[in-house]
């Protein structure tokens, strides 16, 4: 794992390479705490515990661990109620944390600055009101909530709590990401007319059970229950539709969509193996989504589409709509090599197909790497001490998450819904 | 092994035949543009074609010479 410093440095080189360095920043300024090129230990300590060290838990504390003895923060205690999760979570940090099994015990017991949390879906509301409820920051993996009237109550507590409020959506906090939405900012696509993204992957996210231990199956294999998760919507969709609502600076207006399961049947699985919703933004757009559970070909996309070019951001890469084609001596060279090689033709073509351009794009940020999951946590910290929180990536990330919930009850009941009243912030 | 001395003579022989494939290939590419209306920056931001093929006609008429070489040399022999 690359220390905190390196990133920085990386950050630094990539975003001059560019040329977008200095306007990065400018716009984005709460960067410039990732930016600079300073480790200051005489920082202001903070305490930081973190409550859900499964998976995504250990992940989180690895990235922090990377950076967190240069940047003054110590992780003081841990939390899951998963002893073999706890367990591992302890071993990393070599008895300098203390071990809870249940949550508000270590609130009570611990002084802290800070949580993350990174429990089940259905746990963040009432952990996340608490923690702000007792004048903590806190860092909440997403999906934000499994239901709305439990997202609009967190909201409600962030709101009340003048704390900070950040959510897993690592993206904002990828280089590659930023420079897109400053691309579509000065218009290199134009306006955005159309979007289109997907996640398909290939497993049924059931985990094994310890032996002799099946009460552990809901607790362990949580995605696959629809009273504890909205499958695809919330593990999966809810990052993208908060990508597309953050470069369209808009939310959905309506949402449908239609899914089921049609693979993982006959298994104790009953949320959606596969889903596909469309959503409409104000200007006429529709974003055009769809994630599945059975094929892992095309991996996961977020593609932007305008009049003058296409951004697809996963791959980093953006194509212009007038892009220039082959030159002409490659022309040249290829037809000679046609009028030698190709076959006699009997009869001419009556149609050719609109086939997708071979246009190879540009790059949109060079030198990128995969560090946005560490970047965040690093910007965390930095807006605990310095300030300057975005309050609109709360907002975007609240967003996020009731479109993603909507779009679920839209497959359910088969309708076209909008945002019912009571859930706009 | 032989030392194997080039001619000054010779050497300004193939340096012309060089010179020559890279007009030739330059020929090509500016035939290229007009045919299929390129950008006239391709006599520039296309070089890397025009190299090889400067290479690549050089190279044949290598060849095609050695081969008349031989084929004289043959017909020589022949009648001596």
């Amino acid at each position: 794992m690359e220390s905190r410093n390196l990133s920085r440095r990386d950050f630094i080189r990539n975003s001059a390479a560019v040329g977008g360095g200095a306007l990065l920043l400018s716009s984005f300024p709460w960067l410039k705490g990732i930016a600079e090129d300073k480790i200051n230990t005489s920082k202001k300590l903070l305490k930081i515990a973190f409550i859900g060290v499964g998976d995504r838990g250990t992940a989180l504390l690895d990235n922090m661990l990377a950076f967190s003895e240069k940047d003054n923060i110590s992780v003081v205690a841990v939390c899951d109620n998963y002893e073999p999760n706890l367990q591992r979570a302890l071993a990393k940090l070599a008895g300098k944390a203390k071990g809870y099994s249940d949550y508000a015990e270590m609130l009570d017991n611990e002084q802290l600055d800070a949580v993350v949390v990174a429990t089940p879906l259905t746990l963040h509301a009432d952990i996340v009101v608490d923690a702000l409820g007792r004048g903590l920051h806190v860092f909440c993996e997403k999906a934000w909530a499994r239901t709305l009237p439990d997202a609009k109550r967190m909201w409600d507590a962030y709101q009340a709590s003048g704390k900070i409020l950040q959510i897993g959506h690592q993206r904002m906090f990828d280089p590659k990401y930023l420079k897109a939405y400053q691309m579509v900012q000065d218009g290199a696509i134009g306006e955005i007319t159309h979007m289109h993204a997907y996640w398909h992957r290939h497993g049924d996210w059931r985990r094994p059970l310890p032996e002799g231990h099946p009460e552990l199956e809901r607790q362990i294999n949580w995605r696959l229950y629809k009273d504890l998760s909205a499958g695809l919507h919330t593990e999966l969709e809810t990052h993208q539709v908060h990508v597309a609502n953050w470069f369209m600076n808009a939310e959905p207006i309506q949402v449908m969509g239609a899914g089921g399961i049609n693979y993982y049947r006959n298994t104790e699985r009953e949320v959606e193996d596969n889903i596909s919703v469309i959503f409409t933004y104000p200007n006429g757009a529709h974003l055009i989504y769809d994630s599945i559970n059975s094929n892992k070909h095309y991996g996961l996309e977020e593609q932007f589409m305008g009049p003058k070019g296409t951004l697809e951001i996963e791959q980093n890469r953006i194509f212009r709509e007038n892009a220039r084609g082959a030159s002409s001596i490659e022309k040249l060279i290829n037809d000679i090599e046609n009028s030698v090689f190709d076959v006699v033709p009997i009869g001419g073509a009556t149609w050719i197909p609109e086939t997708a351009e071979k246009n190879r794009g540009e790059v949109v940020f060079p030198r990128w790497k995969s560090e946005e999951t560490m970047l965040q946590l690093v910007a965390f910290a930095d807006f605990i001490r310095d300030g300057g929180f975005p309050v609109d990536f709360t907002r975007q990330a609240y967003y996020a998450t009731v479109w993603s919930l909507l779009a679920e009850k839209a497959i359910e009941e088969n309708k076209i819904l909008t945002l019912p009243e009571e859930y706009k912030i | 092994m032989k030392d194997i001395i080039i001619s000054a003579k010779r050497q300004r022989r193939e340096l012309l035949m060089l010179l020559f494939s890279f007009l030739v290939a330059v020929g090509c590419n500016i035939y290229a543009i007009i045919d299929y209306n390129g950008h006239w920056d391709e006599l520039y931001t296309e070089i890397f074609y025009v190299l090889t093929l400067t290479v690549i006609f050089y190279i044949c008429s290598l060849l095609i010479r050695l081969l008349a070489k031989g084929i004289k040399a043959l017909i020589l022999k022949k009648h001596n």
